[in-house]
């Protein structure tokens, strides 16, 4: 993987670095999920409808 | 967001990988100094407003991908610099494997695909990425000519927001918004913008042909 710092915010996690320990809520359930630990590659996708 | 694109991913490499899709804050909400011209809404003022529009958009975009919401705080969306839109992928050392460019223009599915195959192969992604100043997009052929235009084409973002309306485009441009807009969001994004670039090459090559006498 390269590293390329000029396209990257200059605070998002670059490649090589550990997930943040963020816990985020599943959609219409009261189960949060873990993303700093996780079992097998995991796409995660941000975005909204607009 | 290349919906279309995503769900194929999804449909494609589900089985192998975990999929999540964050809900995040709206890009373009209709109290926002820029608004979406497709979709109206508001600003969310609660968690439980957030995860309503979340129903509505996924059955709007007919993505299956599994959904995390962002709390009010936009937590996730911070530690990961992820709004308005943007791919990463998690390895299975709970490690960033790929990290993609901040959306729209940086939202590159196809890239983030490339990526996840060559992970599951258990092999480094190899990405290619111009180097350039933050919010700029790359190019937008993947290098290779075609710079004035791709420079034209990002001259037209007046706002810098990496999209562009129908208002931002020249009024020639602005009759074939509707075509150039293929997932018809109000927007050129990305992808969008890219094949734009291809069209202002392929005009500008027959314009100069056209104009001036050729030998």
């Amino acid at each position: 993987m390269v590293s390329i710092p000029g396209a990257l915010a200059a605070a998002a996690p670059a490649v090589g670095e550990p997930a943040p320990k963020v816990s985020v809520k599943k959609h219409l359930k009261d189960e949060l999920v873990d993303l700093s630990k996780v079992e097998r590659p995991t796409v995660i996708v941000f975005g909204s409808h607009t | 967001m290349q919906a279309g694109r995503l769900q194929a991913a999804y449909e494609k490499y589900q089985d192998r990988a975990d999929f999540w899709w964050i809900y995040v804050a709206e890009a373009h909400a209709i109290d926002d100094p820029r608004p979406s011209t497709r979709v109206k809404i508001m600003e969310h003022r609660s968690f439980e407003e957030r995860t309503e529009v979340a129903t509505g958009c996924a059955a709007d975009l007919n993505l299956s991908i599994p959904k995390l919401i962002d709390d009010m705080d936009n937590t996730i969306a911070e530690a990961y610099q992820g709004a308005p839109d943007r791919l990463f992928i998690i390895g299975k050392d709970s490690k960033i494997a790929y990290s993609g460019a901040k959306g729209p223009r940086g939202f590159d599915v196809a890239e983030m695909e490339g990526a996840l195959a060559a992970i599951l192969e258990g092999k480094v992604p190899e990405i290619t990425r111009a180097p350039e100043p933050e919010g700029r997009s790359r190019g937008a052929g993947g290098g290779g000519g075609g710079g004035d235009a791709a420079k034209q084409v990002a001259a037209m973002d007046a706002n810098k927001d990496g999209l562009l309306t129908k208002q931002e485009l020249p009024e020639r441009a602005q009759m074939r918004f509707a075509h150039l807009d293929t997932n018809g969001d109000g927007h050129l994004d990305a992808a969008e913008q890219a094949a734009f670039v291809e069209r202002m090459k392929t005009r500008g090559g027959k314009g100069k042909g056209k104009g001036r006498s050729s030998q």
